[in-house]
């Protein structure tokens, strides 16, 4: 188990370097798997309204 | 076929690393954490992994190879760490004869504060930022995951000794809970469900993992540490019921040998292993207050000569009775007591102010993120989720010999780049691409 854990984690730290070589293209990032990230997951603050209205 | 799969693996990787520092930096990180030539037995054992990467890195860096990189800053953590590691020469310098692990404890320090000056100038943007928590999750994590499936698999009966880069039990207990905050904040910031399933699943078998560990210390500081993140998160009532939730969970379903552990920390005075812990802190002062500038060098307490010279002495610790004092030489048994018994008084209060630069830092990056508004959350999310791990290493180190333990200086000056970028994109306008390169790309 813990061979086929090592082999997982491998192959996300190359989806992952994947994603760090493709974000440097000319011609925009694309899709980079593993390495998209969200914006800010807001909280809506009952008081203020949305944060970024 | 362990080697065969790593061999596979470098045919891949150097040449990845070699066409992108960036990607080079993060191996460098992620070799550092996880450890691979523990898990391999054959021809590739002796492959210094680390040490490849290090070298691919610090070269294309040098070069000045990679597009997005900046020039070196000169921030007040990187200072820190450059006395830090000026101190650490001095006392490996001045070590007493016969210690055995001065030179290694040294070399490692400072291959790993090099890391650390270098990643303000490879870090650049919340794209790496992300990529590189991804990174040290990924090595610290598989070391949790593959302890905590074992516990699982068997049904709680299995004591998940820790792994042998980390130390005994009690050092893989705090070394693994250091990445849950990061394995939270990956959960929520990251957009693919993939990663975001797995970071959840692999925090909560971590969890698993430190109730396997059986240590009491990693227990408690995990729960406190849990409490701090419930205060300091956005639904603080919500948090503080799925805490006390956890706890419950976790108290009633651990094994019969797990809660008689636990119960043992109501007898400290009778516990032997507590009592002896304040012998070795003792001895450790005697050493400082003997060397108060250089210290007696790395891990010199361990040194059975120089034990023998101060375990009878009470050192700063007069006032705590301890009538039994160990024949054989013992650890120092807490980060602030091993640096000051390796580094002297310098030493310790150069490590006390990288600890307090940590808390100070997140300030700046929370004030900052608050006057710029609700754009800036996930640099307040991720400098909180930071300040939980290290809280977790102030108070769980607190009994044991992890002071040098490379996530703390990697969290440290993670901090730093935060603010640092924190800093860039507040002064700068909002759609400024440059400033934040990645954001609002998808």
């Amino acid at each position: 188990m813990e061979f086929l854990l090592l082999c997982i984690d491998i192959f996300a730290v190359f989806l992952l370097l994947w994603g760090i070589v493709r974000s440097q293209k000319k011609d925009g990032p694309g899709n980079l798997g593993l390495l998209m990230y969200r914006d800010d997951v807001s909280v809506p603050d009952k008081k203020k309204g949305p944060p970024d209205a | 076929m362990r080697d065969l799969v790593i061999l596979a693996m470098m045919f891949v990787f150097v040449p990845l690393a070699l066409s992108n520092a960036c990607a080079a930096y993060l191996l460098w990180g992620w070799t550092a954490v996880v450890a691979l030539n523990l898990y391999v037995f054959g021809f590739m054992r002796e492959v210094p992994f680390n040490l490849i990467f290090a070298v691919i890195a610090i070269t294309l860096i040098g070069l000045g190879f990679d597009r997005k990189g900046r020039r070196f800053a000169l921030s007040r953590t990187a200072v820190l760490l450059i006395l830090f590691a000026l101190q650490a020469t001095i006392s490996a310098a001045f070590a007493y004869e016969g210690t055995v692990r001065n030179v290694e404890l040294y070399t490692n320090l400072l291959k790993m504060i090099f890391f650390c000056l270098l990643m303000p100038m490879v870090i650049t943007n919340r794209l790496r930022v992300h990529a590189l928590v991804l990174a040290i999750a990924l090595g610290m994590g598989f070391h949790s995951l593959s302890e905590g499936l074992k516990f699982f698999a068997s049904g709680g009966a299995h004591h998940v000794q820790g792994v042998e880069k980390f130390g005994d039990n009690n050092h893989f207990a705090l070394a693994v809970t250091m990445i849950i905050p990061l394995l939270l904040y990956l959960y929520r910031y990251s957009q693919n469900r993939l990663v975001r399933f797995a970071s959840l699943s692999v925090a909560v078998v971590t969890v698993a993992a430190v109730v396997g560990t059986h240590s009491r210390g990693g227990f408690m500081c995990m729960s406190l540490m849990g409490a701090w993140m419930a205060l300091h998160s956005r639904r603080k009532g919500l948090a503080m019921v799925g805490l006390a939730l956890g706890v419950v969970l976790t108290i009633a379903m651990a094994p019969s040998s797990w809660s008689e552990r636990m119960n043992t920390i109501k007898e400290v005075k009778d516990d032997t292993s507590f009592m002896v812990r304040v012998v070795a802190w003792k001895a450790s002062s005697q050493m400082a207050l003997a060397r108060p500038l250089t210290g007696g060098g790395f891990h010199a307490i361990q040194n059975q000569y120089v034990w023998d010279m101060y375990r009878e002495s009470n050192g700063l610790l007069g006032f705590v009775p301890t009538d039994y004092r160990p024949q054989v030489a013992f650890a120092a048994h807490s980060i602030y007591f091993e640096v000051l018994g390796d580094m002297g008084f310098v030493g310790l209060f150069i490590f006390l102010a990288i600890l307090a630069n940590v808390f100070l830092t997140r300030r700046r990056i929370l004030r900052l993120c608050s006057a710029h508004g609700g754009r800036l959350k996930w640099a307040t999310d991720l400098s909180n989720m930071l300040a939980a791990a290290v809280l977790a290493y102030i108070i769980g180190a607190a009994a044991l010999s992890l002071a040098y333990f490379e996530v703390l200086y990697i969290y440290a000056m993670l901090m730093e780049v935060l603010a640092m970028q924190v800093s860039r994109i507040a002064l700068s306008p909002v759609n400024d691409i440059e400033a934040q390169p990645m954001a609002g790309a998808y």
